[in-house]
C-alpha cells in the first residue's frame, strides 16, 4: 500500500474491483466509482490517512484489491488529473485505440 | 496436430474445476490476495492496469481452425473483441473479469485448450519453431518433443514452486527460429552420423535485467533421455537456485555463479542417478506422439505453380507479398505463409475476432486446418499450396491482414507496455506505431531489408529488445518516458545480446534516432545484400554512436 | 499444531526439543546443528530420533546418517519455496528413506496433493480453511498425473505408451 508522498499535494484512493478487475476510485460517499472525476480528493496528510484507512476496510471485505493512494495534479482552471502517466492511463484507458475491424491498411 | 486422449481431457477438466474452486474461494474471501496470487498466476491470470488479463497457452504455437474460432468467440463475448498474440506464442485477453474465468476456461477445455502454467514460477508453456513440420531446412519436427515435455511438466509435483519462471524452447533446424539460446533450457533436435536423433542442450539463457546467452551442456543427448535430463536440470535448479532476490533467481544466474563446468557436473551427476528409469521415453511413445504430427495429406499440385507465377507477374502487390511473407516448404508446390499482425500504425500482435475468424476459415479451406503463432507475434499458415496464394491474399486484403512486411523494419515486436502492463516504465505500442508510420513506404522498407526491431516497456524484456537488431527499452526518467537503444542483438543461431548505444532518447526523439541508425546503415553497407546485422557486425557500434550522439 | 497424517488429523507423538533442552525418553526431534554436535549420544538413545531441517538446510554432512532417523521434518518458510519438494524426492528416491517425512510451515490446501506426491506423509497445518477442507476430505488435486512421483502409492499406471502416466485411484 502506497504511503502519501512527502511533499503533500493531493491524492485519491484507487484500486481494482476484485471480481471484475476494473479500475475504481473511492468517492466521498464511501463507495467506488469507475470514474476518476468522482474520486474524493484528500488535500492533507491527515485526510489522506483517513481516506486510506476507510478504503482499507473494503480490501478486508474482499471488494477491492491493489489499493493505493495516487497523486493528483491540481491546477487552476483544469480538471484534476492523476499526476503520473501510469495513473492517467489507468484513469483514461490505453493511449492507443482498441483494435477495430480493419479498414484495409495496405499501402503501396 | 496433437489431440487429447481421455487422460488429457480428464486432466484439463479437473484442473479447470480446481481453478474454478480457487476463484470461488478468493471471491468469498477465504483466500487472501497474497495466497491467491500464486494460484491465479499458475493459471495465467494477472491483474493488469485496467482489468484482469488471461494468458492462454498455445502449446508450441499450434492451433486448429476450431481453436482459433473459439478464441475469437471468447474475445467477442468476454473481452473487447480482440486478442494479443505474444512473444511466447500465447494469446492474451486484456479485459477479462475474474468472475468469468471459470466459464471461459470451461469453454477452452472444450477445444482442448487451457491456461495452465502460462505464468508463475513453474515450467511455462513450451515453445518451438513456428515453421516446424513445414520448413524446408528442418532436420526433424520439434513439436513432438515440445508436447512430450509439456506433458511431463504439467502440474509437476516437484517443480511447481521454482525460484522463478522457467522457459523451454525447442528447434529442429540448424537455423534457429525459436531463440533457444535465450531460454532457461534450449533444445536443438539434431541427427548424428548414425542417423539417430538427439538434442544439443543449452541451459541458462535469458533476457530480462541480466541478459545471458545459454551454455551448451551437451552436444548430443539421445532423444529418449530428454525427460531425465530436464528433470536433472530442474532438480539442481530447484535446490540451488537463489531465492533471496527475485532478480537473481533465474537459472541463468545460477549457471553464471556456479560456472559452466560445475553446472554441467551437477546436472550430469543427477542425470546419472535417474537415467534409464521411468523417465526414459520409450520408442513406442516417441512413435505415437510423432504420428500426431505426421505431415498433412498434401494435395496434388503442379510443381510449376502456374497460378502463383502468373499472379506475381500480373500484380506487383502480390509479388511483394509473396517475396516477403512466403517461406520455402518441404513439399514441392507448397509454401509457408506468414500473416503479418503488424499493419502500419497498428498495435503489434493484435487481431480482432473477425480477423481470427477469417484466418481460421482460410486455414480450413487452404491450409490443412492448421495455424501457428510465431514468437514474432504473427500468425502462420504452415502448409498452403502456392497456387492458392492469390486467393488467400485477396481475402487477407479484405481483412486488413495482407501487410507484406514479414522480417522488415515495420514487422516490429512490441510488448504491451504502459498502455496495459502494470510493470511497465514506458509505453511500447505508440512507439511501434510511430516507427512503422515513419517507415511506412514499402519500397523504403524493402530497400532496408531484413531488420528486426524489438521494443520492451521495461527491463523484463517481454519485447525481446536484447536480441533485436535494433532494440528499444522503455525507461522512466523522473516520471518521463525515455527510450534506450541497443544495437546488434540477435536471437537466432548466431545469438548475441545487443549493446547499449548510449544515453536514452525522449519519446519525441526516439523515432528520429531509429531513423538515424537505419540511415547510417544504408550509407555504410557494402552492398544491398549486406543486411543490417551483418553490417553492424562488420562495422561495430562506433559509426552508429557517432551518428546518434556526435553528428 | 494440528497434524494431518494418512487422511486424518492425529495427535502428535513426537516432541520437538530446543537445542539446549534435555531430551525426554520418547520420540524426539532435533535440529541439524544439534545432531552434528552430539551425533553419537543421540544415536545411542533408546527412542526414535527425528531431524528437522530449516529452510535452506540440506543433507550435507548427514547423508550417511539419514537412515537413522525415524522422521525428517522439512520446513516450508513460505508455500512458494519449493526446495522441500526436491529434498523429499531425494529422500525417497536416492536415500531409500522410508520413515516419516513431515512438512511444517506454510502448508496450504492447494499444495497438499503436490506435497503428498513428493513423498511427504504428514503435514502440520495451521491455516483454518485448509484444516476444514482436509477434515472434510475435500482436498483432492488433479487425478491424472503426467509424472511418476516419489510417492505413487494409491496411483495406477494405465495401459499405454507413457510409462510415467499415473491415475489417482
Ligand atoms: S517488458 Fe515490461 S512492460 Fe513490457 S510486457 Fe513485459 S513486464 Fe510489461
Amino acid at each position: 500500500m502506497a504511503k502519501p508522498a512527502r511533499n503533500f499535494e493531493a491524492v485519491v484512493a484507487s484500486a481494482n474491483a476484485l471480481a471484475s478487475g476494473a479500475v475504481v476510485y473511492r468517492t466521498a460517499e464511501g463507495s467506488w466509482s469507475p470514474h476518476f472525476k468522482d474520486a474524493l480528493i484528500a488535500r492533507s496528510k491527515s485526510e489522506a490517512e483517513a481516506l486510506l484507512a476507510a478504503a482499507d476496510g473494503d480490501v478486508k471485505a474482499t471488494l477491492i484489491v491493489e489499493l493505493a493512494l495516487i497523486e493528483v495534479a491540481l491546477e487552476e482552471g483544469v480538471a484534476p488529473r492523476p499526476r503520473s502517466l501510469r495513473e492517467r492511463i489507468r484513469a483514461e484507458g490505453p493511449t492507443v485505440p482498441i483494435p477495430q475491424d480493419p479498414q484495409p491498411v495496405i499501402r503501396t | 496436430m496433437y489431440r487429447y486422449d481421455e487422460f488429457d481431457h480428464r486432466f484439463v477438466m479437473e484442473r479447470t474445476k480446481e481453478f474454478a474452486g480457487q476463484v470461488t474461494r478468493r471471491l468469498s474471501g477465504e483466500l487472501s490476495e497474497e495466497q491467491f496470487r500464486p494460484l491465479r498466476l499458475m493459471n495465467g491470470v494477472y491483474l493488469q492496469l485496467h482489468a484482469y488479463m488471461l494468458r492462454i497457452a498455445i502449446p508450441y504455437g499450434t492451433l486448429s481452425s476450431r481453436q482459433l474460432r473459439k478464441l475469437a468467440d471468447i474475445a467477442r463475448r468476454y473481452d473487447r473483441d480482440y486478442g494479443h498474440f505474444t512473444t511466447r506464442q500465447n494469446l492474451q485477453f486484456n479485459w477479462i473479469k475474474l468472475a468469468d474465468m471459470p466459464a471461459i476456461l470451461a469453454e477452452l477445455a472444450e477445444v482442448e485448450m487451457h491456461a495452465i502454467q502460462t505464468s508463475g514460477n513453474c515450467i511455462r508453456n513450451v515453445t518451438a519453431d513456428h515453421f516446424a513440420g513445414a520448413a524446408a531446412d528442418e532436420i526433424a519436427d520439434p513439436r513432438p518433443w515440445a508436447e512430450i515435455i509439456r506433458q511431463w511438466s504439467s502440474l509437476h509435483p516437484e517443480f511447481s514452486f521454482l525460484p522463478r519462471k522457467f522457459k523451454v524452447a525447442v528447434t529442429g533446424a540448424a537455423k534457429d527460429r525459436a531463440a533457444i539460446q535465450v531460454h532457461d533450457i534450449g533444445l536443438e533436435l539434431k541427427r548424428n552420423d548414425k542417423g539417430e536423433n538427439g538434442f544439443a542442450v543449452w541451459v541458462g539463457g535469458g533476457q530480462g535485467r541480466t541478459p545471458m546467452i545459454a551454455k551448451k551442456l551437451t552436444d548430443f543427448l539421445p532423444e529418449s533421455d530428454i525427460l531425465a535430463y530436464c528433470d536433472a536440470i530442474l532438480r539442481v535448479y530447484n535446490l540451488e537456485g537463489r531465492r533471496d532476490n527475485k532478480y537473481k533467481a533465474r537459472i541463468k544466474i545460477l549457471v553464471h555463479e556456479m560456472g559452466e563446468e560445475e553446472m554441467r557436473a551437477a546436472v550430469e551427476k543427477e542425470f546419472a542417478a535417474i537415467r534409464g528409469k521411468t523417465l526414459t521415453v520409450p520408442a513406442p511413445e516417441i512413435a505415437r506422439i510423432n504420428a500426431y504430427f505426421a505431415p498433412p495429406a498434401y494435395q496434388l499440385c503442379d510443381p510449376a505453380t502456374p497460378v502463383f507465377v502468373a499472379a506475381q507477374a500480373a500484380d506487383s502487390q502480390f509479388r511483394m507479398f509473396a517475396e516477403r511473407n512466403v517461406t520455402p516448404h518441404k513439399q514441392p508446390g507448397y509454401g509457408v505463409l506468414t500473416i503479418s499482425l503488424k499493419p502500419v500504425g497498428g498495435p503489434p500482435g493484435d487481431a480482432t475476432s473477425s480477423q481470427m475468424d477469417r484466418i481460421a476459415d482460410l486455414a480450413e479451406r487452404y491450409g490443412h486446418d492448421e495455424i501457428r503463432v510465431s514468437h514474432e507475434q504473427n500468425l502462420v499458415l504452415p502448409h498452403v499450396r502456392l497456387d492458392d496464394l492469390p486467393a488467400i491474399h485477396a481475402s487477407l486484403i479484405e481483412g486488413g491482414l495482407a501487410t507484406a512486411n514479414a522480417g522488415l523494419i515495420t514487422d516490429i515486436i512490441a510488448c504491451p507496455g504502459l498502455d496495459y502492463c502494470t510493470l511497465a516504465n514506458a509505453r511500447s505500442i505508440p512507439v511501434a506505431q510511430r516507427i512503422s508510420e515513419r517507415f511506412a513506404d514499402i519500397a523504403r522498407q524493402r530497400d532496408i531489408g531484413d531488420l528486426k526491431l524489438k521494443i520492451s516497456g521495461c527491463i523484463n524484456a517481454c519485447g525481446h529488445h536484447h536480441v533485436g537488431h535494433i532494440g528499444i527499452l522503455g525507461v522512466d526518467r523522473k516520471g518521463e518516458e525515455f527510450y534506450q537503444i541497443t544495437l546488434g542483438g540477435s536471437g537466432d543461431e548466431t545469438c548475441a545480446i545487443g549493446e547499449i548505444a548510449g544515453r536514452g532518447f525522449s519519446s519525441d526523439e526516439i523515432v528520429g534516432a531509429v531513423e538515424t541508425v537505419v540511415d547510417t546503415y544504408l550509407k555504410l553497407r557494402q552492398t544491398p545484400q549486406e543486411d543490417f546485422l551483418a553490417a553492424y557486425r562488420r562495422l561495430g557500434s562506433a559509426p552508429f554512436q557517432e551518428a546518434l550522439y556526435v553528428a | 499444531m494440528p497434524l494431518y497424517r494418512n487422511g486424518q488429523f492425529v495427535s502428535d507423538d513426537w516432541s520437538f526439543a530446543d537445542d539446549n533442552e534435555i531430551l525426554g525418553a520418547g520420540p524426539s526431534v532435533v535440529s541439524k546443528a544439534r545432531f552434528l554436535q552430539d551425533r553419537d549420544g543421540l544415536l545411542a538413545r533408546n527412542a526414535p530420533l527425528g531431524l528437522v531441517l530449516q529452510a535452506g538446510e540440506n543433507f550435507t554432512d548427514i547423508e550417511e546418517d539419514l537412515l537413522h532417523f525415524a522422521m525428517i521434518v522439512l520446513t516450508l518458510p513460505k508455500f512458494t519455496d519449493g526446495r522441500a519438494y526436491s529434498l523429499a524426492y531425494l529422500l525417497r528416491d536416492r536415500y531409500d528413506f522410508s520413515g516419516e517425512i513431515r512438512a511444517r510451515g506454510d502448508v496450504l490446501r492447494d499444495q497438499v496433493s503436490f506435497l503428498l506426491r513428493a513423498g511427504f506423509d504428514s503435514l502440520e497445518v495451521s491455516n483454518e480453511p485448509t484444516i476444514r477442507a482436509l477434515a472434510a476430505g475435500d482436498v483432492k488435486g488433479v487425478s491424472v498425473r503426467y509424472q511418476p512421483a516419489a510417492d505413487d502409492t494409491g496411483d495406477t499406471s494405465p495401459e499405454g505408451a507413457r510409462p510415467w502416466l499415473r491415475l489417482a485411484r
